[in-house]
């Protein structure tokens, strides 16, 4: 059995210093990471606000919107004097730029669409903590090319941060950090918006990929979150090395109900972040089920794709929420993993 | 034209190379077959052939379309998905089986004309099976739509049919018309598809005779297992790399593994299938990472699939890269002898016990 430190030391460690960034003997020299020994599951940031003090009502909160749909994800570096009073000319400024290109002949939706018009907006109901910026989405408009008919959204883009783990580094007041963009739309259009973005606050935007590990540890935090509708069985794709000629993925799909007896009975309850001994516990548990059965090692395989109740993410950054209860849930881990990935940088 | 433009969908489907021959075999157009020039575009070759068709029959051909899209369905059948049933008789006795395709036809006909009034039959032999394309209208006014065509293969004499694009309303009355017309007494669904028509075939009728035993079925035992001659060709060997400083320290492993390997397998080519499902209701056996579980008992629901462009052989290159440890348990390995792809693994009790009786 692997050694475990206690936990406390581990908390005291990662958080004690606050927003100023690590101690030096903990910052990063080495261009390794450092996996984590354990991750925020629920719970608040630096603020945790008292039973009676109203979220963002339900009413104004878009979450709904992001409901089944599948979005691309990204990750943003700070973007440097970001002005949410600026919201218009923003918009104005991608809208010229979308139109210049289109009229260099780099055309975008080619077939029946133009883009019109781009729009900068607050999407309210994303925020976690006070700590975060708010969030922001741009949405392209298009008007078919014949003339008529009216024009409808194209794409949708998102930049979020929902709360910011304590320990992420310090930055200027000029800066606004949003680690996090949400693209639904065309690939071409989402190029163009990003190569602005990039120009225009000076900022580097990648795309996001999950390793296994990641896609393991989301499997293994989210398994046992089963909403009362709409439960789906937790699902998790592995693609088997090329050496195999003739079989290419193996899935491996669980019950919802028996997933989370699985899930509680490996969790200690009274702990609010979960550790990585708990996430070996879950895969490892479920890799030698399957091993018992079929004599088939899949610690050797990539796992690709996972599937839980509350959403469906793939190794090359797409995901999918199914529950719109949850959704902060999830984005707080892409956001914990997109500052990861941007400090790893 | 409503036909027109169902001859040009059907016609859409073949490759520019397959055109020439599946027109030839389908002998409407006749002689203005050789009028037409086949280096055209695909779309004015097909023009002519429509054109072709209606100088010849200017009222139309009843079983035209069934007929070819049935030819162009058997160069292109994997590109549905078939599933595999078998025919059940009580009694010992063998069935008034038909081979000829003529009096087949006829006796389908007149099974299925009791239930639908409207329907295009079209039967055709190819590879020693009857190809059947199936296709009714909903109402007695509509045309048959080509999207509802039923397609079955059955090889004669065998309890084997198989069949894609079954429409759950007419599923019943055409399962029931096999039965009457082969004189067997019920079909069932053995859970067996795939894309591959042959390898269906192969895993349905030569259930007994796949793995090693294939050996004999394709006559490669030496004939003459008593004499002692020295083999004139030598068996390559599995490394190709000959550098004498390198030294392979598990080859003994490595040789056993390879061996047991092809005697679950064998050493011919194995039948492709897309893809295997397993059912898994037994007790959870992964508490020794999550001793939390110990206590838990009832079946641990799961479902394992695993997919690829030829599984079977998929699963043996797990065996020989490492990736799985020989030897494989039965179900895994013994696919190819057990004729389906649909598994349902529970523990052993003896409620169970009864369960497993009635299946074998």
């Amino acid at each position: 059995m692997a050694e475990c430190t206690p936990l406390s030391q581990i908390t005291n460690t990662t958080s004690s210093t606050g927003r100023g960034g690590r101690s030096w003997t903990q910052r990063q020299h080495t261009p390794y990471t450092r996996t984590p020994r354990s991750r925020r599951l629920t719970g608040q940031g630096k603020t945790v606000p008292l039973a009676r003090t109203p979220q963002a009502p339900r009413t104004l909160s878009r979450i709904k919107e992001l409901v089944n749909k599948t979005w691309r994800l990204y990750k943003v570096t700070p973007l440097y004097k970001f002005d949410l009073g600026s919201l218009r000319k923003y918009s104005r400024l991608l809208s010229a730029h979308l139109d210049a290109e289109y009229r260099k002949g780099i055309a975008v939706g080619v077939e029946s669409e133009v883009a019109d018009s781009a729009r900068f907006s607050l999407f309210k109901g994303l925020k976690g903590a006070s700590g975060d910026s708010d969030a922001i989405e741009i949405t392209v408009k298009a008007k078919p090319k014949s003339g008529q008919g009216e024009s409808k959204v194209v794409l949708s883009a998102i930049l979020c941060s929902v709360q910011l783990p304590d320990d992420a580094f310090l930055f200027p007041e000029s800066f606004t950090f949003l680690p996090v963009m949400m693209v639904k739309g065309g690939v071409g259009l989402t190029k163009q918006i990003v190569s602005w973005l990039e120009h225009q606050f000076d900022c580097h935007i990648t795309h996001m990929s999950f390793s296994p590990y990641d896609l393991s540890w989301m499997v293994a935090m989210w398994g046992g979150c089963v909403p009362e509708t709409n439960s789906k069985p937790v699902e998790m794709m592995y693609t088997v090395p090329k050496e195999v000629e003739g079989l290419s993925r193996i899935t491996m799909t669980i019950d919802a109900k028996v997933c989370k007896e699985l899930w509680d009975s490996i969790r200690d309850p009274t702990n609010n972040r979960f550790t990585e001994e708990e996430e070996a516990a879950f895969i490892k548990s479920l890799e030698s089920h399957f091993f018992y059965h079929f004599k088939v090692k899949l610690t050797a395989m990539y796992l690709n794709r996972v599937v839980t109740s509350i959403a469906v993410v793939d190794s090359s950054g797409r995901i999918k929420f199914y529950s719109d209860d949850h959704v902060h849930r999830v984005l707080r881990h892409i956001t914990e993993v997109a500052v990861e990935q941007i400090q790893q940088k | 034209m409503m036909e027109r433009e169902i001859f040009r969908k059907i016609l859409g489907r073949l490759r520019k190379d397959e055109l020439r021959p599946v027109l030839q075999e389908w002998g409407h157009l006749g002689k203005r077959l050789h009028e037409i020039d086949f280096s055209h575009s695909k779309h004015s070759v097909h023009s002519y052939v429509v054109k072709g068709f209606m100088k010849n029959y200017p009222n139309g051909h009843p079983d035209a379309v069934g007929k070819l899209d049935l030819l162009c369905l058997q160069k292109h059948s994997a590109k549905r998905t078939w599933a595999v049933y078998h025919l059940k008789k009580e009694q010992d006795s063998p069935p008034n089986d038909v081979a000829d395709p003529k009096e087949f036809e006829q006796r389908l006909r007149r099974e299925l004309g009791v239930d639908f009034k409207k329907m295009e039959l079209c039967v055709l032999q190819h590879e020693k099976a009857l190809w059947v394309r199936i296709c009714i209208s909903k109402g007695s006014k509509t045309k048959p739509m080509l999207k509802n065509a039923t397609y079955c293969v059955h090889f004669p004499h065998t309890p084997v049919l198989i069949v894609t694009n079954m429409k759950a309303a007419t599923a019943e009355s055409i399962k029931q018309a096999f039965v009457n017309v082969l004189d067997y007494d019920d079909i069932q669904d053995i859970r067996l598809t795939g894309r591959c028509v042959k390898s269906l075939a192969q895993l349905s009728l030569n259930k007994y005779s796949q793995g090693s035993f294939s050996q004999y079925r394709l006559n490669q035992v030496d004939l003459q297992p008593l004499s002692h001659g020295k083999k004139r060709k030598r068996t390559e060997s599995e490394e190709s790399i000959t550098d004498p400083r390198i030294v392979f320290v598990n080859q003994k492993e490595k040789k056993q593994r390879l061996e047991i390997l092809n005697d679950t397998f064998g050493p011919n080519p194995q039948p492709t299938l897309e893809k295997i499902e397993y059912k898994l209701e037994t007790k959870f056996h992964g508490n020794h990472y999550a001793p939390g579980m110990r206590n838990h008992t009832g079946p641990f629901h799961c479902r394992v699939k695993f997919e690829g462009t030829s599984v079977i052989e998929g699963i043996k290159n797990l065996g020989k890269t490492e990736l799985a440890v020989v030897p494989l348990p039965d179900h895994l390995a013994k696919v190819h002898s057990l004729a389906k792809n649909h598994f349902v693994l529970q523990d052993k009790t003896k409620a169970n016990k009864s369960v497993q009786d009635s299946q074998t």
